[in-house]
């Protein structure tokens, strides 16, 4: 499993587990998580495109 | 850490905004102070709770651009001259200080040419100011506009972004959130419905995998651009 494939199971399991809660304070704390899981999604997703971005600066060759 | 919240609200009980944070407030570490509830105001009392704790919230409904007078009223009793910084201890010195203010005026109304041009920063002045003379870590202000308004959704959001301003480590940064996820899915998961969660776990260390990940990264890009500075 890829670095990417992690975190997009990660937000499928963290979305199914909030579905299965009752009480509001689970269900609010695990759709918050999802939330956080998306960001980190996100920022891995950019800061590997600054790192290609960086190792094919022009400049620098 | 410890975290002392200093509500003040005449009618708490028919305040929909504070009883809703009054249930987000019952966490491990975190002491609901309610100072209109106080029949009598022991200043070493006041003062002691104050020393118990790390972290120090002033909580009330902004009312004329300022607290409700039960806060002023205790503030004026408790928040000694010595005891802030005249006795050359200080006694609150290293603390983190946050305000939560409920408004009844949307936010966007608490700026420059809003319709209350004045911001909610400026209004908060006072209560900064009595923080930086007592050496304090000042945390940004948590504002709550038209609770009322509020979908469920944002009632969600808003309970967990208010735990996180009570409990989580300052400043509020991807990294620090993601801590206090983690420590909180620990302790959680034990009540998540689904008893056996047997992903839990897996879930967990997953998410910790992916912090730990962002975090090379990251290193990996300070690397880099230290090459390039050479």
């Amino acid at each position: 499993m890829d670095d990417n494939e992690n975190g997009i199971w990660l937000e499928k399991q963290v979305d199914e587990l909030s579905k299965k809660q009752q009480a509001y304070e689970n269900r609010a704390f695990l759709v918050a998580m999802k939330k956080v899981i998306q960001e980190q999604n996100r920022r891995s997703d950019q800061l590997k495109g600054e790192v290609d971005g960086r190792l094919w600066n022009h400049e620098q060759w | 850490m410890k975290t002392l919240v200093i509500v003040s609200h005449p009618e708490i009980n028919n305040s929909q905004t504070q009883q809703f944070l009054m249930q987000g407030a019952k966490l491990q570490d975190v002491t609901w102070h309610h100072v209109e509830e106080l029949a009598k105001i022991d200043v070493n009392e006041e003062q002691a709770l104050l020393r118990d704790n790390d972290r120090i919230i002033f909580q009330f409904p902004l009312y004329w651009y300022a607290a409700p007078e039960g806060l002023k009223h205790w503030e004026d009793q408790v928040l000694t001259r010595n005891f802030v910084y005249g006795d050359g201890d200080d006694n609150l010195g290293e603390k983190e200080f946050g305000i939560v203010v409920s408004t009844g005026m949307p936010l966007k109304e608490f700026r420059r040419g809003g319709s209350e041009n004045i911001t909610i920063d400026e209004i908060m002045a006072p209560y900064r100011a009595i923080a930086n003379r007592a050496k304090m870590q000042i945390l940004p202000t948590f504002t709550i506009s038209q609770f009322g308004y509020f979908s469920d959704q944002e009632q969600m959001q808003l309970l967990i972004d208010y735990q996180r301003y009570l409990t989580q480590e300052y400043p509020d940064t991807l990294s620090s959130r993601q801590k206090w996820f983690e420590r909180e899915f620990t302790d959680r998961f034990k009540n998540f419905n689904d008893t056996s969660c047997e992903d839990c776990e897996t879930i967990l260390n997953t998410f910790i995998q992916r912090r730990e990940d962002l975090e090379q990264l990251k290193s990996t890009i300070g690397l880099i651009k230290q090459g390039e500075d050479e």
